[in-house]
């Protein structure tokens, strides 16, 4: 799916936290964007899922308009997020939280198809499909996460800080598995602090400071940029 | 000894209203983040409806439930779409909305049947079940607690086995990954508060015929709905019923060898101990998770 962000500016609690962002994303792209804690990337990606609003600038999804309109509208088009914090519904089954997925779906033999397939993709999901979602480890507990939005069958794919607070291990298996996504022809848009893993996966990226775009360029560009290394990478 | 079954089977009788009172209570709290402080005049204008319908008019008293049910609903999804919605990021503005409406219920029933006596409700179904000679349940309560396990039952069914619950339960734990799954978190306010003002309105019918009707009823309700809710762990639906049994157990009780009075009292002294030692309840759990 294509996205076009233009002159972003958000303000969220009365603070800028968007000052004139512009991205475009073309369809069956994975790009990134990278930046410190409040530089404005979980804004971006809340603007795009429309559970912010702009105060100024436009979000346009294949064409269409989509600043302005309700989250779950915007789910209908076929985007879909993965938010900061995994926010699965904890006191339900991973099987309820991965059919809340598809809630918006009216073809069961489908769902029932893709639910087979996000069992391929997370085989430790279907083991503990009746488990209380709470009773999962933290990777587990993001593989619901991703394999919830997943079931929304979305043509763009959001993604918050999937890392955050798993072990490395599993960073790595849910990086092979976003790449498989994005293979299987879904647009990715992955915002996270962990700049490495990030420029890794993505094709291009951008980097978000106080709300602006400081850098963008390939990732592989991006990695070897000085201010880049030194700021992000730690190198 | 006698007297000990009796209030035990009573008591059980009891709680299938307190369930319902709670399980609504809980319901919108749990959805929409709002405390329905009208909620004991939801019931009371189910009662009212029954009396002013059955009593006063001669309408069938099945009949008169379903109306009581659906103008009850009605006036919920009317709070819902004109108060709760607009104040949905308000939560003390909701509560206080609900404070009117308490109050607008109150007058409006006190201009219908006036300020007199309470009203009386003939039951509509006489006669008792005698099940040994000293253990009699009046036929009228057999069938209240019988249609109240029933909605509770179908309740729980709708919660865990359609689509719509998930999505309700889904609601009430995180509202805005609710709406990134494309669910509308506004319809199921609209359908939670609809749910909970059906069992309102049908324990406002059911009690009709055991209780003494008048504008000020809806007053011990909520205060037994609160300390279902608490004690139960306020979000817990399961919590609820749970504590309306022991609860109306307890009361029942206490009404019985002491006063109704005394049952009260106690009951928010345990509230209050609940939320001093275990402010999650007994099935809640802590709301940082």
């Amino acid at each position: 799916m294509d996205l076009k962000i233009e002159n972003l500016h958000v303000l969220y609690n009365h603070v800028t936290a968007l000052r004139g962002i512009s991205i475009e994303v073309k369809s069956g792209d994975f790009i990134t964007l990278i930046g410190s804690n409040g530089a404005g990337k979980s804004t971006t990606l809340r603007t795009i899922s429309g559970l912010v609003k702009p105060s100024l600038g436009t979000v346009t999804a294949q064409g269409q308009r989509i600043d302005g309109m309700a989250a779950d509208e915007i789910l209908k088009l076929g985007i879909a997020q993965v938010p900061e914090g995994r926010r699965i519904f904890k006191d339900l089954s991973v099987i309820e939280n991965l059919r809340l997925g598809a809630f918006t779906r009216n073809n069961k033999a489908e769902v029932n198809q893709d639910l087979h397939r996000v069992f391929q993709i997370f085989p430790k999901l279907q083991e503990r499909q009746g488990q209380h979602a709470r009773t999962l480890s933290g990777g587990e507990q993001q593989m619901v996460s991703i394999a919830r939005a997943l079931m929304s069958r979305p043509k763009l794919l959001l993604l918050d800080e999937p890392s955050l607070g798993l072990a490395p291990i599993i960073i790595r298996e849910i990086g092979k598995t976003l790449i498989d996504i994005n293979q299987a022809g879904v647009t990715i848009v992955l915002v996270e602090q962990n700049a490495d893993l990030a420029l890794r996966l993505a094709r291009y990226g951008y980097v978000l400071e106080s709300g602006k775009i400081a850098l963008e360029n390939d990732a592989e560009h991006l990695a070897n940029n000085d201010h880049v290394k030194k700021a992000y990478l730690g190198i | 000894m006698d007297l000990l079954v009796q209030s035990i089977v009573n008591g059980f009788i009891q709680s299938g209203f307190f369930a319902l009172y709670a399980v609504g209570l809980v319901l919108i709290f749990g959805v929409m983040g709002v405390v329905n402080f009208a909620h004991g005049e939801l019931v009371m204008v189910g009662a009212y409806t029954v009396w002013f319908l059955h009593a006063q008019h001669g309408v069938p008293f099945l009949w008169t439930i379903l109306i009581a049910i659906v103008i009850v609903t009605a006036i919920g999804m009317a709070m819902e779409r004109f108060l709760f919605r607009p104040k949905r990021n308000d939560p003390l503005g909701g509560l206080i909305c609900s404070i009117g409406v308490l109050f607008i219920l109150q007058i409006a029933a006190t201009l219908i049947g006036g300020d007199g006596p309470s009203k009386q409700v003939p039951p509509p179904y006489q006669g008792t079940f005698v099940l040994f000679e000293s253990l009699r349940i009046p036929v009228q309560r057999v069938f209240s607690i019988a249609v109240s396990l029933a909605a509770l039952v179908a309740l729980w069914l709708f919660l865990t086995r359609s689509k719509m619950g998930w999505a309700l339960r889904a609601v009430a734990q995180d509202r805005e990954a609710s709406s990134l799954q494309g669910i509308n978190t506004n319809r199921i306010s609209m359908i939670a508060i609809s749910i909970g003002a059906a069992m309102a309105g049908l324990a406002g019918a059911l009690t009709a015929p055991l209780t003494n009707i008048n504008p000020h009823m809806g007053h011990n309700i909520i205060i037994t709905a609160f300390i279902v809710t608490i004690v139960g762990g306020v979000g817990s639906l399961s919590g609820a019923v749970l504590a309306a049994v022991l609860y109306a157990l307890f009361h029942t009780m206490v009404t019985t060898y002491f006063s109704a009075t005394i049952a009260t009292i106690s009951g928010l002294l345990i509230m209050v101990l609940v939320l001093i030692i275990k402010p999650t309840g007994i099935m809640g759990r802590s709301v940082s998770d």
